[in-house]
């Protein structure tokens, strides 16, 4: 009788530490358990390099979320997938940014919130966006004209 | 590169609901303030006078109040309905100077539309490339269908984002200064002899 008692709890300690790993892993991973309290946005860019899944999503430098996904659409553009806290709103005239930190830093997302009281919903996807500022595309567009003055 | 008033100067926020095509209506509302300045006549015409002509074309065939409150952004919530109403009508009147002082003395610019690019079913780009003097401008004019029908959202020149730019600037007007503030400086601003494309706030 005493053996059972202290096999059951054996059991059941056993049991409380595979959930406590199995919680730790879901966790650590960025998974999601019963639904979660974050929805997801999408958001097209011309160029998303050096956006990975788990960049940083932030708004005036503090991070709110996530990248999900990047993916290539139908149209040969990037695709990024932005995980995002319930908690924050985020109106229809939001402007997502590929930015850097510092010059050679991590790219990340930056969001821009707008003011347009029509709110972004679970699966919503943000038009307004802005790739990162290519050097080599700008150096070029002085170099041959174009942009912000005469053509050479 | 400097923010830059001069992209507001061809390219006002245009109400486009009345026509089902958003690109022929974009067409001729452009087309309605150049004329107003470089049109027939105008060159015997005083400063006055085109500036009469520009203003009254500009009421009737622009609408800027798109384009304003999403530079504004976040901010406009911490406006009141008497701030909104009043730096709605500063900015376009900084806008109607900008685009006047700005053109006059200058040939009629060239303007050539590239093939509309339609993003889903209610969004839709159109590229152009603005020829003025001696400068080339790749502008892409950002179009959505909304309660009110087709409007312009938005101006991208040369990849940079006018809504996104002066966004910035409200930004970090709003981060220390007052709507109060504000007003003042695009009151300051109306004071000015001339404005020119390097205008900010």
């Amino acid at each position: 009788m005493k053996n059972k008692k202290i096999e059951y709890l054996v059991g059941c300690f056993v049991l409380a530490g595979l959930a406590a790993i199995l919680y730790l892993a879901i966790q650590v991973g960025g998974a999601r358990l019963l639904g979660g309290d974050s929805y997801q946005l999408k958001a097209q860019f011309s160029s998303a390099a050096g956006v990975n899944p788990g960049s940083r999503v932030e708004i005036a430098g503090v991070r709110v979320g996530t990248v999900r996904r990047v993916d290539l659409d139908e149209a040969y553009f990037a695709m990024v997938t932005l995980e995002l806290p319930n908690s924050l709103k985020l109106d229809e005239d939001t402007i997502a940014s590929v930015k850097t930190s510092g010059l050679i830093g991590d790219r990340f997302i930056d969001l821009s919130p707008g003011g347009s009281d029509f709110y972004l919903e679970d699966g919503d996807m943000i038009y307004d966006t802005e790739s990162a500022l290519d050097i080599e595309d700008l150096i070029s567009r002085f170099a041959l004209g174009g942009i912000d003055g005469e053509e050479k | 590169m400097k923010r830059r008033l001069f992209i507001f100067l061809l390219v006002f926020g245009v109400g486009l609901n009345a026509n089902p095509d958003p690109v022929a209506e974009l067409k001729d509302s452009v087309g309605v303030a150049v004329e107003a300045l470089f049109g027939e006549g105008s060159e015997t015409k005083s400063v006055e006078e085109k500036r009469a002509a520009v203003r009254a074309a500009f009421r009737e065939n622009y609408n800027m109040d798109i384009i304003i409150r999403r530079a504004i952004g976040r901010n406009w919530r911490r406006l009141t309905e008497d701030e909104q109403v009043q730096i709605l009508e500063l900015i376009k009147e900084v806008v109607l100077k900008a685009y006047i002082d700005g053109m006059q003395g200058k040939s009629r610019p060239e303007i050539t539309y590239r093939e509309a690019v339609k993003n889903g079913e209610n969004r839709l780009e159109i590229p152009s490339v603005v020829k003025m003097e001696d400068r080339t401008v790749h502008l892409k004019y950002k179009l959505a269908r909304m309660q009110s029908g087709w409007e312009l959202y938005d101006l991208v020149a040369e990849e940079i984002s006018l809504v996104s730019n002066y966004r910035q600037q409200f930004d970090e007007h709003f981060r220390r200064g007052t709507a109060a503030e504000l007003i003042e400086k695009l009151q300051t601003l109306l004071k000015h002899e001339k404005l020119d494309h390097k205008v900010t706030l």
